[in-house]
């Protein structure tokens, strides 16, 4: 049953971003949804669980991105990894506020890598890249906090049954 | 509490600061636009208020008859929107079909048509998948149009699809030039910005609406695809060159097919 969700929530993320936000913005700044799952997969679900979704999206992404190739897979990589490091074994004492700032921190570090990496390759530094990169965290962290109270419930749907989970 | 401050305030911030950018880039016009397309249907609502609740009062007592009635208009209603937008994407398509098949007879270029699946999951980069790969003939470097504009290059091959990087891309760089004044530039793909033609000598004479099409230098394009029109000039003191910001004719986001220009 969990590996069923993990894949469906995996399958839909990834056309989500590709077919859909992949072409959608809102004054030219588009969320990553893919970013928002890591986060709160990442703090909610067991570790191992969040290393193969993190893995398993990021390698897609990467494939279907122009690159550079592997910015997805470390980045999310490391999100999961630092996440592991400061979240404790009980996820109740999460709250809102934390998960928007690792959120933020999040989606700044994988938006100013990913600007920089392609303005030293492409030789073409430019200040619109890290103003977008702002721009682009900030549409993420409004649509988490749209969506997040209702990932939370996903994410714990085993409490609702009755097997509580150990992190 | 505190905490929470601070992440409205400096959300804020940002959002003031992305917004800043973009009104000075020239281009709040859309916001413009969006908050008036918010708006618009709250303002109509409140317009035709006065109408609707005299109607509401004198129908009162005859409510019953007025739900039925109401409950098959609406039944009626949604079939006519649906056919109405069915026809809308027929009548889009259409037009679309029309300008590829006109670009194909007036260019003389053989072409390959193909769909696209995907688009690049971030907007840092710029690239689509299509659905066309080796198996079908396609190979690298191909120049990819859509409507008879240059929107990119194929750069991966597969064999059952390809990737293409799109000209709005940081790393493309396309040979261009401006045929109404002789001038020749390299159009580059800028991170939240779109196209600007730089390396544009200083005293050629730049103006809004002027056509920038490649100009075949280096052999990767065809000569005389259409790229975009100038919208901005930006003149530097103490440089050589000038650098102008293009505006695309066909937006990039909404494309459905594309054709890959056989060598």
């Amino acid at each position: 049953m969990i590996i069923l969700i993990n894949i469906l929530v995996f399958i839909i993320t990834v056309y989500l971003q590709s077919a859909v936000f992949g072409r959608f913005d809102l004054f030219g700044f588009a969320p990553n949804i893919v970013l928002i799952l890591i986060v709160t997969f990442s703090l909610y679900r067991k570790i191992y669980e969040a290393y193969v979704f993190a893995f398993v999206t990021g390698f897609v992404l990467d494939i279907l991105s122009a690159g550079p190739f592997g910015i997805y897979t470390t980045v999310f990589m490391a999100i999961v990894f630092v996440s592991g490091l400061i979240v404790d074994e009980d996820h109740s004492k999460i709250s809102t506020t934390f998960a928007s700032i690792f959120l933020a921190i999040s989606a700044l570090v994988f938006y100013i890598t990913f600007w920089a990496i392609v303005s030293y390759q492409s030789k073409n530094f430019t200040l619109s890249g890290f103003v977008f990169s702002i721009g682009q965290t900030a549409i993420t962290l409004g649509v988490f906090f749209l969506v997040f109270p209702y990932l939370k419930k996903i994410f714990l749907w085993e409490e609702k049954v009755g097997d509580v989970r150990i992190r | 509490m505190k905490k929470i401050s601070f992440l409205i305030f400096f959300s804020v911030l940002i959002i003031i600061f992305s917004l800043l950018f973009f009104k000075s880039k020239g281009s709040f016009s859309s916001v413009d636009s969006g908050v008036t397309r918010v708006f618009q249907p709250v303002g109509m609502v409140f317009v035709n208020s006065t109408g609707w609740i005299k109607d509401l009062f004198s129908n009162i007592g005859n409510i019953g008859n007025l739900q039925k009635e109401n409950k098959e208009l609406r039944s009626r209603i949604n079939e006519l929107e649906s056919e109405s937008a069915r026809m809308a994407v027929s009548e889009k398509e259409n037009e679309a079909l029309k300008r590829e098949l006109n670009f194909k007879h007036v260019s003389g270029f053989e072409t390959i048509t193909a769909q696209i699946s995907f688009f690049d999951p971030t907007n840092i980069r710029e690239s689509i998948i299509i659905d066309k790969g080796a198996n079908d003939g396609v190979k690298e470097k191909m120049a990819a149009t859509a409507e008879g504009f240059l929107i990119g290059r194929v750069a991966e091959v597969y064999s059952n699809s390809s990737k293409i990087i799109l000209i709005t891309d940081p790393m493309s760089n396309v040979p261009a030039q401006i045929p109404e004044v002789s001038a020749t530039g390299i159009v580059q793909g800028q991170v939240g910005i779109g196209l600007t033609m730089n390396q544009v000598p200083q005293e050629t004479e730049l103006k809004k609406g002027q056509a920038v099409v490649t100009s075949g230098l280096g052999g990767e394009y065809p000569k005389g695809l259409v790229i975009g029109k100038v919208e901005n000039i930006t003149k530097k003191n103490n440089s050589i060159f000038q650098t102008a910001s293009l505006r695309t004719l066909i937006d990039f986001k909404s494309l459905e097919r594309v054709q890959l220009i056989k060598e």
